[in-house]
């Protein structure tokens, strides 16, 4: 079936205060791949938006062996591994132009209906993506532990934290967690993030932020009458 | 045929691995534990991931007109007992 490339030359805005890509917009790039691909394989917009059924991403996780840098010319592939009746895996990989991988990772996508925010099963509505695998690939995400806290504080929604699915980006988390972490902290070197989205948080909703430092690992989770996300960000040690 | 002990104690650290908010303690949970309806510990996403784990470890698919019916722990597991191929 092939893999799905787009390559990108990165610029200003694409990276943070320390020239390195900004983690927000490293999740955008790997949703955009994903995004075009399923297009391609024919899984897309016709067969899933215009019905009332969105694509959400439910875990991601990415190890980063070094994040890209302002100027650098970057590859993002991705491709689909094999359904698990209704979780969708996708691969992705991030290379330099020399071909090395600065950054593995997957992520568990599932379909769900835009008005009830259930779940659907995707062969009721004729979706199918077949599933591929490529040596070297990344481990599923795992669920995201759970770890004690020692800071907090209140959230809302703001309008520009929301796409299309009507709820907060999967991308936009990084922002939050890169926004609240201390100083610090925020900028040094990442070697992995996974992500869990238990509960959307919809425009204008509020949720309690609280976090944690274990070790080299920041745990920030956000919580509304449920949980509604679990993040775990693994620094570089010094 | 997969034990269903087996499958059970498996279950479980699937939900704790998972859902660790969910339940004071799992082990705690019995089979009569509602686990996917209104009244239930785990919503939707949960489920999912609990289902499609279990049906991936213990080479199941339980029909899709079948997953509306498992509302407890033991539904779950009877479940993944019945449809597995192992």
């Amino acid at each position: 079936m092939s893999i799905y490339r787009t390559t990108y030359h990165l610029k200003n805005n694409d990276v943070n205060l320390y020239r390195r890509l900004r983690t927000s917009r490293l999740f955008e790039m790997l949703q955009t791949a994903c995004v075009m691909h399923t297009e391609q394989l024919g899984a897309g917009r016709t067969k899933t938006l215009d019905h009332g059924i969105l694509w959400v991403v439910i875990q991601q996780t990415v190890t980063i062996e070094r994040m890209p840098e302002y100027d650098e010319v970057i590859t993002v592939e991705t491709w689909p591994g094999n359904t698990m009746h209704v979780l969708f895996p996708r691969y992705f990989r991030i290379l330099d132009e020399k071909g090395h991988v600065l950054i593995n990772g997957s992520a568990l996508w599932t379909l769900i209906d835009a008005k009830t925010r259930s779940f659907v099963f995707a062969n009721q509505y004729g979706i199918d993506v077949p599933g591929e695998s490529h040596p070297g690939e990344s481990a599923l995400p795992k669920a995201v532990k759970t770890e004690t806290t020692e800071e907090h504080r209140s959230f809302t929604v703001p309008f520009s934290y929301c796409d299309l699915n009507g709820h907060m980006n999967n991308a936009r988390y990084l922002d939050l967690v890169e926004d609240t972490l201390p100083y610090e902290v925020v900028g040094r070197p990442l070697t992995s993030i996974t992500t869990q989205y238990d509960h959307e948080i919809r425009y204008g909703e509020t949720v309690d932020l609280a976090w944690g430092k274990h070790g080299s690992t920041y745990f920030v989770r956000g919580d509304g009458e449920k949980n509604c996300f679990r993040i775990s960000l693994q620094y570089q040690e010094d | 045929m997969v034990q269903r002990e087996k499958v059970l104690s498996r279950t479980k650290e699937i939900i704790r691995e998972n859902m660790p908010d969910m339940f004071g303690s799992v082990d705690e949970m019995t089979e009569d534990t509602m686990l996917n309806n209104k009244n239930g510990n785990i919503d939707s996403m949960g489920f999912i991931l609990i289902i499609t784990k279990l049906e991936a470890e213990f080479n199941a698919q339980v029909p899709d007109h079948k997953w509306n019916n498992l509302t407890t722990l033991g539904d779950l597991v009877n479940a993944i007992v019945e449809y597995s191929k192992d």
